[in-house]
């Protein structure tokens, strides 16, 4: 079956939608995003571009100001929807993954 | 120490990594990229380690008056990133950091995928395919052309180098599509693993192939030098070629000094280069047709008959009238003209009559040198068939044949004659050798065997 974009989120999508639960612009964005995961996942001037762009055709992010060449983003409801949706999606693998190592599921 | 550098690159345009790594290798012998066009420009700098990146923007076009919306917002983004924006053209653009450890511009290999295919079908695919339908036309009409007169087309030079050069084009069109397309699977599978694939370009063959292209051109031009009209139709393609190169050049520029919309700049563009080109047949023809340069022939006087100022020539030609018939008349006209290729050569000979003169016997014939011999049946049947190529035109009783006949006194392998409504003229194709000969004979009387023999020994060595 194919999959709807934005179904599911590659780590780079969900930390760019994190990071927009407040506004902030592209700069901003990069260096939270390096911050939070201590440097684990980087995302590109140019990734970013493109995702932002997705983001807003996707009505998942607003445009909130724009300071000289800097725009600043911030989450919709959608966009809130689909990085909870992520959440969900995350934590049922993380939860699966501890009841079967645990043993509580039945052997791996 | 100079500080500017001119460059041809010869890159694929989806090939980031090879751009990039040859920027780098720039960088390190002291040159930094500073305008992408015809020639990339670079600028003196201190030699020094630099990374680069090469991204594309599918929306943009080298018709924008000045870079998208889009791509300053990009440019910004890059720059908050530490990468500095060096040139731009169209789809493309240039940033490089000095930064040891930069983050890449791009990380989600889908995305950059994504994004080249993007660009790749608005631009290059269209162009390559336009390339190929454009060549295989050109490839249809010197077919088209052979087909019709194969002898006049082997004999010249300007077909078999159009045929060359077009079908370099066509191979280099489909190589390049092949290129992308054969990347853009692997890389689309290697992406969805989340890893990167690099692209490459064939530098050395696009070099070759241009090395090879400009080399054939230059051969025909030398293979025209000994025809005005052949030098003139090099002299025509080559002010051709410059006058649409220079007219794009400058329109495009001079629309997005005036901030013409793409649409507006592409359309203007291709108008301007249209209209000069047209201007420019126009021009030539009315100086073909006026100024009389490009009659082939030495012209040894002009002569006034009938109200109308003719030419008489006096080219050397093998065998005259003289050599066949006793004759006091001394005003004649004699004219050679040649055309010839590594295939074939074709030698054009008349003796005539000045107008107004009375009659006198007239010699038309052609000397057809077959350089490969697989060629020769082609030659022969191609003479066989223009014989007759206009009967459906005329009358059935006016029909024109071509006999065998008696090869013998003409000293040749085969003879045919010419037949108009069932009669026989004195017009002839023989074959030798290597080579054939057509002769025709005007207000001549009876042909003898004699002037047969004599006409044979000539033109059999010709």
């Amino acid at each position: 079956m194919a999959r709807e974009k934005f179904q599911t989120l590659t780590e780079q999508m969900f930390y760019t939608l994190l990071c927009l639960g407040e506004e902030r612009c592209g700069a901003d964005i990069m260096a939270q995003i390096s911050a939070v995961t201590h440097g684990r996942v980087a995302v590109g001037p140019g990734t970013l571009y493109a995702l932002l762009d997705s983001f807003l055709t996707q009505g998942m992010i607003r445009e909130t100001a724009c300071r000289g060449r800097k725009r600043s983003y911030i989450l919709t409801d959608k966009g809130r929807t689909a990085l909870e949706n992520e959440y969900r999606r995350l934590s049922l693998v993380t939860e699966d993954y501890r009841r079967i190592t645990s043993g509580e599921g039945g052997t791996p | 120490m100079r500080k500017k550098l001119y460059r041809l690159e010869f890159f694929y345009l989806f090939d980031h990594t090879g751009i990039q790594r040859h920027l780098e290798e720039m960088a390190a012998k002291g040159w930094l990229l500073e305008k992408l066009g015809a020639f990339w420009r670079y600028r003196r700098i201190e030699p020094q380690r630099l990374h680069f990146a090469i991204t594309y923007f599918p929306e943009a076009s080298v018709y924008d008056p000045e870079p998208r919306e889009g791509q300053w917002d990009y440019q910004e983004l890059c720059r908050d990133a530490g990468w500095t924006h060096t040139a731009t053209q169209g789809q493309m653009q240039v940033f490089y950091t000095k930064a040891e450890s930069p983050v890449p511009l791009e990380t989600d290999p889908q995305i950059q995928v994504e994004n080249i295919h993007r660009t790749m079908r608005r631009s290059q695919v269209p162009y390559y395919l336009g390339m190929m339908f454009i060549g295989l036309l050109q490839l249809g009409l010197q077919w088209q052309l052979y087909r019709t007169n194969p002898i006049d087309w082997l004999c010249g030079t300007s077909g078999i180098a159009a045929c060359f050069c077009w079908v370099m084009l066509c191979g280099v069109s489909l190589l390049t599509l092949a290129d992308y397309f054969r990347w853009h699977h692997r890389a689309q599978a290697e992406a969805r693993e989340g890893r990167f694939t690099p692209t490459f370009s064939r530098t050395w063959l696009q070099t070759a192939v241009l090395a090879l292209v400009l080399a054939v051109l230059v051969l025909w031009g030398v293979s025209t030098r000994g025809t005005r009209l052949g030098t003139f139709s090099v002299l025509y393609a080559l002010a051709t070629m410059v006058i649409v190169f220079g007219v794009t050049i400058v329109v495009n520029k001079l629309l997005k000094r005036r901030k013409a919309t793409a649409m507006a700049n592409r359309w203007g563009t291709a108008l301007a280069a249209g209209l000069a080109t047209m201007i420019f047949m126009g021009w030539s023809i009315s100086y073909i047709l006026n100024s009389g340069r490009l009659r082939e022939g030495h012209t040894a006087e002009t002569y006034t008959a009938y109200g109308i100022t003719w030419d008489a020539y006096d080219d050397p030609i093998p065998l005259r009238i003289e050599d066949l018939t006793d004759t006091d008349y001394v005003r004649w006209s004699t004219k050679a003209e040649t055309q010839a290729s590594p295939f074939m050569a074709q030698y054009e000979y008349n003796q005539e009559a000045r107008m107004g003169d009375p009659d006198q016997p007239e010699l038309f014939y052609t000397v057809l040198d077959v350089k490969w011999s697989f060629l020769y049946n082609t030659a022969e049947n191609a003479i066989l068939q223009e014989a007759e190529q206009y009967n459906n035109l005329d009358f059935p009783e006016f029909w024109r044949s071509c006999t065998p006949t008696d090869p013998a006194p003409w000293g040749a392998l085969r003879a045919y004659q010419i037949r108009r409504g069932g009669e026989a003229q004195d017009s002839y194709l023989l074959c030798y050798e290597n080579h054939l000969a057509t002769i025709a004979f005007y207000n001549w009387g009876t042909l003898t065997q004699e002037q047969m023999a004599k006409a044979g020994e000539i033109l059999g060595k010709a």
